[in-house]
């Protein structure tokens, strides 16, 4: 009976203690993934940004939405701030004929997340269709 | 002695299989974060493709696509021909959906106006029906001056519709 007795309570706190491990080993991976969606979203926000204002197109003092001049690609700091978190970036700016790249490499090990976005390139003073590479990562 | 044995076993028993189950249902919890967070991107993707067939201008002309698509749509309406033939301009459209598009991902562009449509898949030969899309549209204005051999101008709105599908 003892023994029965003893074996129940071994049981029972094994039971408990696979349960704070599971407990545990879920929050671990809640943070895990909420931090890559954060870095998801941020990625496509910086993107976004840069196209809308750090790299668009200036005509007359006002920008031109959506439309990219892949001059201004070595005015950027290559350094953003968003919802008080310091992201890092690359950017790749492509065309069909030429091709516009800056910015620094992830340190390594760091969980980097890209995005590519058609985009319209002002080329030889034409609008003309190109892609753009954001390649982020937590600074 | 026997029951009370089988009635502890169980009790043991059911406990194991609350906290396995718990654990699974902890785990899953939030699993639809990055999902959302994904097809927030694809979003992204495809209001940008919109953005490039809206702004770019197709070779040798100042059009951008959709004004090359929405004169020959309305040209076609009042029995005109448009300033770029629509064979020349579907082949251009095809080349820039081809270059646009990402990669696992085809687009359906469609636009309408007053019963004309104008329907381009890429990658071509591919079906787009029943698949899941995400999409963006909009409208495209034109103002036609001296339409049909008059002197007056028409103002016409075609409407534009872009989606994007995964290839399986």
């Amino acid at each position: 009976m003892d023994l029965i007795r003893i074996l129940k309570a071994v049981m029972t706190v094994l039971i408990i203690v696979v349960f704070l491990f599971l407990l545990f080993s879920a929050y671990e991976h809640y943070r895990m993934t909420v931090s890559t969606a954060g870095l998801i979203d941020a990625t496509g926000a910086i993107a976004n940004d840069l196209v809308l204002n750090d790299l668009a197109l200036q005509e007359g003092g006002a920008k031109v939405a959506y439309v990219i001049d892949p001059g201004r690609i070595t005015s950027l700091s290559f350094s953003k701030l968003i919802a008080s978190e310091n992201f890092g970036y690359r950017i790749r700016i492509s065309s069909t004929e030429t091709e516009w790249s800056a910015g620094g490499e992830a340190p390594e090990g760091r969980e980097t997340c890209s995005i590519v976005l058609p985009v319209v390139l002002f080329e030889n003073f034409r609008h003309v269709p190109g892609k753009m590479e954001v390649v982020v990562w937590r600074a | 002695m026997g029951e009370r044995g089988i009635s502890d076993v169980l009790s043991i028993a059911i406990m194991f299989l609350i906290a396995i189950f718990s654990g699974v249902l902890l785990h899953s919890y939030g699993a639809s974060i990055i999902p959302s967070a994904n097809n927030g991107q694809l979003q992204l993707k495809v209001e940008y493709a919109y953005k490039v067939l809206e702004l770019s201008q197709v070779e040798n002309s100042s059009l951008t696509y959709l004004e090359a698509i929405s004169e020959n749509l309305i040209m076609e309406n009042i029995g005109e021909d448009a300033s770029l033939p629509g064979d020349y301009v579907r082949e251009r459209l095809d080349n820039v959906l081809e270059y646009i598009r990402p990669p696992g991902y085809g687009l359906v562009l469609e636009a309408e106006y007053g019963g004309a449509e104008w329907v381009q898949v890429s990658p071509p030969g591919l079906t787009a029906e029943n698949r899941n899309f995400r999409e963006f549209s909009g409208k495209v204005t034109m103002v036609v001056a001296e339409a049909g051999g008059g002197e007056t101008s028409i103002i016409a709105q075609v409407n534009v519709r872009l989606r994007m599908f995964q290839v399986s």
